[in-house]
């Protein structure tokens, strides 16, 4: 009798369905004969049953109990809700009820994510992790404490403090950019040391830091190993993010592999992409991204990375 | 030093944040005012429009004009005779698309911009975020051509419930040529048939909607563009939808 072929290993991609990225990580799945899941809590209860119990973790009418590994690329729960949408178009009639109800969802789905975990699901990377990227400053701090280098950093709704700063700085300029991240970074002008434009900070705090000069380097590292990175010209723009036409694969010096390389251990990332500026007194972490983008990068940059990370989900060597 | 004040008097500052990025509701809008003309961007009368598409006869629909800045249109009219389109991979579908638009076009812009969460945000405010479309995700943008003897036989896109949006950058043609948007409920009578002109977009809910594009004639002036794109609400028993 011919024996029975391995059934595939399934493989759980967790973005929301209209995701490129997302894509581009599943097809590199299914190209290595995984069987990729792609799973998004966003029905979730309305339309999607969510059943953590002691021997499973369903959705809908399907196990996750067997997944060999879950990529997380987008984590739509997190409490507080990290999307107002979360809130404003969920059921309940007052914002208090449907402002409970995220709180309710949130802790189940972080249960099931780290039960899956604890089953033996290679999460990348574990929710938490991802969570705490919301805390831009906070992780610089941490690789400041490891020795790493990083940026003057300082996160404020003083004005006074943003004023001396400025003029510690002047020198190189001073960036500015909302503190959980998912905006634009800017240039700290003159004007806007006005006493109106800075009064602002007292409806939020911002993250101020030295503008660091130099190429932007985009460094992926996967299960401890840098796979690839791409270059981006910064001449003319402050978000190297306006030039990511011009991205070209690099190759990573010691220097700079491992510095990222010991960036992303000391936050306990499994994957992660390094933003590094090459400053003329040498590579400086802007951040490390638990959950990063690929799909702006040169398509070597992409199979490398995409080729690692498959085999980190299906449980084999990096 | 008392740090926690138990009645701290709330300080009088100005409305909005430092970082202008944190408001992604504005920087949104902002982004739709790029591509759509301002009259459906930041037009106030937004709820009434609602009502207007849902009891239009026949199939909840409505046409805007001129429904791209004039200079979005005309550029995106230029990058439309200069992409690269292929016949569609569904024989049966008579028709030529453009997978892939060059990134730093127009073309490519609007294409990346209809595929976003920031496009659905438009769709929804264009009618004042009524619960009816709420969580509809960007499903499908197309990018399509019809030259002469090219046309649509009678289809239905999606049972999904959603909105279609067919914007139109042919110019030039007279009824006898052909390229109109039909809807044919059933047979081959239309019951609305859309003429292709160009700056309009026609946006109809699609959900079980039979349509087809009459034939482009022969003494057409020039192929037949739309770019269409689909915001849908997700079907969730579909887990693996890509
Ligand atoms: N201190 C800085 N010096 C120079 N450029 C910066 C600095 N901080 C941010 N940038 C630019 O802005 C971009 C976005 O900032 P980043 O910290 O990576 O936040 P995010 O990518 O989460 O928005 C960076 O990729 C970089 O090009
Ligand atoms: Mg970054």
């Amino acid at each position: 009798m011919p024996s029975s072929p391995e059934p595939s290993p399934r493989v759980g991609v967790l973005a929301p369905p209209n995701d490129p990225d997302a894509d581009v990580y599943a097809a590199a799945l299914e190209r290595a004969g995984a069987e990729v899941v792609r799973l998004w809590f966003r029905a979730v209860p309305e339309r999607l049953a969510l059943t953590v119990d002691l021997d499973d973790v369903r959705l809908g009418d399907r196990s996750l109990g067997g997944l060999r590994g879950l990529l997380v690329r987008k984590l739509y729960f997190s409490f507080p809700p990290a999307h107002l949408a979360d809130v404003e178009e969920r059921n309940g009639r007052t914002l208090r009820a449907r402002f409970v109800a995220a709180r309710e969802r949130a802790s189940l789905v972080r249960t099931a994510l780290l039960e899956l975990e604890r089953r033996g699901t290679t999460v990348v990377n574990p929710p938490d992790r991802v969570l705490r990227h919301t805390e831009k400053l906070d992780q610089a701090m941490q690789l400041h404490r490891a020795g790493l280098p990083v940026p003057p950093s300082l996160g404020t709704s003083d004005p006074g403090a943003v004023r001396a700063f400025f003029a510690a700085h002047q020198d190189a300029g001073v960036i500015y950019k909302p503190l959980s991240g998912g905006g634009q970074a800017a240039l700290l002008t003159p004007a806007d040391l006005d006493e109106v434009r800075l009064a602002q900070l007292q409806n939020a705090p911002v993250l101020f830091q030295r503008r660091i000069p130099g190429p932007e380097w985009r460094v992926y590292v996967v299960n401890g190993h840098v796979v690839a990175a791409a270059e981006l010209d910064t001449t003319d723009v402050i978000d190297a993010r306006d030039n990511l036409a011009s991205a070209t694969p690099v190759a990573v010096d010691e220097t700079t592999g491992q510095l990222c390389t010991k960036a992303v251990a000391h936050l306990g990332l499994l994957y992660a992409a390094c933003d590094v500026r090459q400053s003329p007194d040498g590579p400086v972490l802007l951040e490390v991204n638990p959950a990063p983008a690929i799909r702006f990068y040169p398509a070597p940059v992409q199979d490398a990375v995409t080729a690692a990370l498959t085999r980190l989900l299906l449980g084999g060597a990096a | 030093m008392i740090w926690d004040d138990p009645a701290p008097p709330l300080p009088t500052a100005p409305d909005g944040f430092f970082c202008r990025s944190l408001d992604v509701d504005a920087q949104r809008r902002d982004q739709a005012a790029t591509f759509i003309a301002p009259a459906f961007v930041h037009g106030r009368p937004a709820r009434r429009l609602w009502p207007v598409f849902q009891h239009a006869p026949h199939v909840p629909h409505l046409s805007l004009a001129p429904a791209l800045r004039p200079e979005v249109a005309a550029a995106i009219a230029r990058d439309l005779a200069q992409a690269a389109f292929a016949p569609h991979h569904h024989a049966a579908y008579r028709i030529d698309v453009c997978r892939r638009p060059a990134p730093g076009s127009v073309l490519g812009r609007f294409f990346t911009w209809l595929a976003s969460a920031g496009a659905v945000t438009w769709i929804q405010a264009l009618f004042g975020a009524p619960p009816s479309l709420r969580g509809l995700v960007p499903r499908q943008v197309q990018i399509s051509r019809m030259v002469t003897g090219q046309g649509f036989a009678p289809h239905v896109d999606t049972l999904d419930d959603g909105v279609t949006v067919v914007f139109q950058f042919t110019r030039g043609y007279a009824a006898a040529h052909g390229g109109a948007l039909a809807f044919v409920p059933a047979g081959t009578v239309p019951v609305i048939a859309v003429p292709p002109v160009f700056n309009t977009a026609f946006v109809f809910r699609p959900a079980g909607v039979r349509h087809t594009v009459t034939d482009v004639a022969a003494d057409a002036p020039g192929p037949r563009y739309t770019i269409t794109a689909f915001f849908l609400r997700p079907d969730p028993s579909n887990l693996d939808d890509k």
